[in-house]
């Protein structure tokens, strides 16, 4: 059984006050977030990382917001950088920078293969990875599969990473029970689960049109669009192998 | 074998002359594909469906590039209509209503079903859907089952459907051999084969990276910013399962 706890990620309170340590991976070039929560969720980490382009769109952020002198750098840059801009990196010339031009991953992958050793040492037991569903359909499904890959590769320990939009919250769900928390922003919002990678056989309770033993799978049955009941404090979910979570935050 | 010319479909020239009979869906996605290409896709296209709040899309989209008056309205509109403004159906008046109120599908596959009756009576080749992968994660996914759900219709009421967006197209190989012919603009840009369904081994010609009886799966290999060989004209894939292709495309009209 692992239980989420969304409203630590979601909540500007509920981040400041939680003991949970995660660190932030920024991979999008635009971060459309609300600026104080993504202020709250930078300043409360105890790892931040942008990755290539994304450290463009850190140091836009930063200068929108004027928060340029008032918040921390990022603890390491990454990615091959070829997305990122001189003046950036001028910018954040004090930043060590872990620099990979390994064509075999992606640099989502890269930034949790560097990530992992400072899981270790602060203790990390979620990411949070800010980011946005671009346009390219590849680098979404590309994503999905690091998720995958970065779950595989933790087996029995959980360390989820959680992509937050402006819009949703996703993340894969392990095999076997999970509860969802649901804070006050995502009650009687749009949810789904998506067997991406394999058909999947599941169970629910807590949404609006729940499964009972159903087998999700392309071609047939894939709970999008689907809501979290108005009643519902807790989501349960029982699946026979990792599936793939979404959660609206806000209205869309 | 399958063969496919997403060239056909990308530049106006080549829309205009390949002359192929096809149905044009417009989803509920800014639209941002360059306006020529839009309006010849719309003009020479035999059905015209907008769904649900694409009806809104193209209805901005031709208040914005002053073309209220000069393209004929939607054929039809679909969708469960829960997302379509009135003022965009008092607009297109000539347009015939279908409203697809079941909530087990989505307004996609819901399209793609009321378009079934028009494959053999319009002779239709292939459906262009113009769709940004971009907002919603679950609504991207869903439309990917709706072309994996269509892949499995018979031969008779199935037809290739290419997603097109400003910056890709994406369409579904079938099991088996495929050949995609790679327009020359495209040939410097990126392409992807995604085994959404399972996983499924794959052999390819023609790419940077190819395969040889590779099992590709989400958790392992899933080919994304991949690239062309820089020889070939096409790429050859084979496959077990139908896979998703995706291609980056040019700006050329």
């Amino acid at each position: 059984m692992y239980k989420f706890f969304p409203k630590n990620i979601l909540n500007i309170k509920e981040i400041k006050k939680s003991q949970i340590k995660y660190g932030v991976i920024i991979l999008n070039n635009l971060i459309k977030l609300d600026p104080l929560h993504m202020e709250t969720l930078w300043k409360n980490s105890m790892v931040n990382i942008t990755v290539d382009g994304g450290t463009n769109g850190w140091l836009n952020f930063l200068k929108k917001n004027n928060l340029e002198e008032k918040l921390q750098d990022p603890n390491l840059i990454t990615g091959d950088l070829d997305s990122c801009h001189a003046e950036t990196l001028t910018y954040f010339k004090d930043v060590k920078i872990i620099q990979s031009n390994d064509q075999n991953e992606n640099d989502f992958s890269k930034s949790l293969r560097a990530l992992e050793p400072l899981c270790k040492e602060f203790n990390l037991n979620q990411v949070v990875v800010v980011t946005d569903n671009s346009g390219r359909l590849d680098q979404i499904m590309s994503n999905i599969n690091t998720l995958y890959k970065n779950h595989l590769k933790l087996k029995e320990h959980i360390r989820p990473a959680y992509m937050l939009t402006s819009t949703e919250l996703s993340w894969l769900l392990p095999k076997g029970k999970s509860e969802i928390h649901i804070p006050e922003c995502a009650k009687k919002q749009k949810c789904a689960l998506m067997p991406v990678g394999r058909p999947t056989v599941v169970s629910t309770e807590g949404l609006k049109w729940n499964l009972k033993k159903d087998e999700m799978k392309f071609g047939g049955l894939v709970s999008t669009s689907n809501k979290i009941d108005k009643q519902t404090d807790v989501v349960k979910i029982e699946s026979d192998f990792p599936i793939l979570w979404s959660m609206g935050i806000r209205d869309d | 074998m399958n063969k496919f010319f997403p060239s056909k479909i990308i530049t106006k020239k080549e829309v205009l002359e390949s002359n192929l009979n096809y149905a044009l869906i417009i989803l509920n996605r800014p639209i941002q594909i360059k306006r020529e290409l839009i309006e010849t896709l719309w003009n020479n296209s035999l059905i015209n469906i907008t769904v649900d709040g694409g009806t809104n899309r193209w209805l901005n989209f031709l208040k914005n590039n002053n073309l209220e008056n000069k393209l004929k309205h939607p054929t039809l509109i679909t969708g469960d209509l829960d997302s379509c403004h009135a003022e965009s159906l008092k607009f297109f008046t000539q347009t015939k209503v279908i409203q697809t109120v079941d909530q087990d599908e989505t307004d996609f596959t819901k399209c793609l079903r009321v378009l079934e009756p028009f494959i053999n009576e319009l002779k239709l080749d292939h459906t262009v859907v113009i769709c940004e992968n971009s907002g919603r994660l679950d609504h991207i996914i869903a439309n990917i089952n709706t072309l994996y759900k269509n892949q499995l219709k018979s031969n008779e009421i199935s037809r290739p459907v290419f997603m097109l967006s400003s910056t890709s197209i994406s369409f579904l190989l079938p099991e088996g051999k495929s050949e995609i012919h790679i327009p020359e603009c495209a040939k410097k840009l990126w392409c992807a084969l995604m085994p959404i369904a399972g996983p499924t081994t794959v052999s390819t010609e023609g790419l940077k990276w190819n395969m040889k009886n590779f099992e590709m799966k989400f958790g392992g290999l899933v080919s994304t910013s991949n690239k062309y060989d820089g020889i070939s004209d096409f790429v050859k894939v084979e496959c077990n399962l139908p896979i998703l292709w995706s291609m980056g495309i040019c700006d050329e009209i």
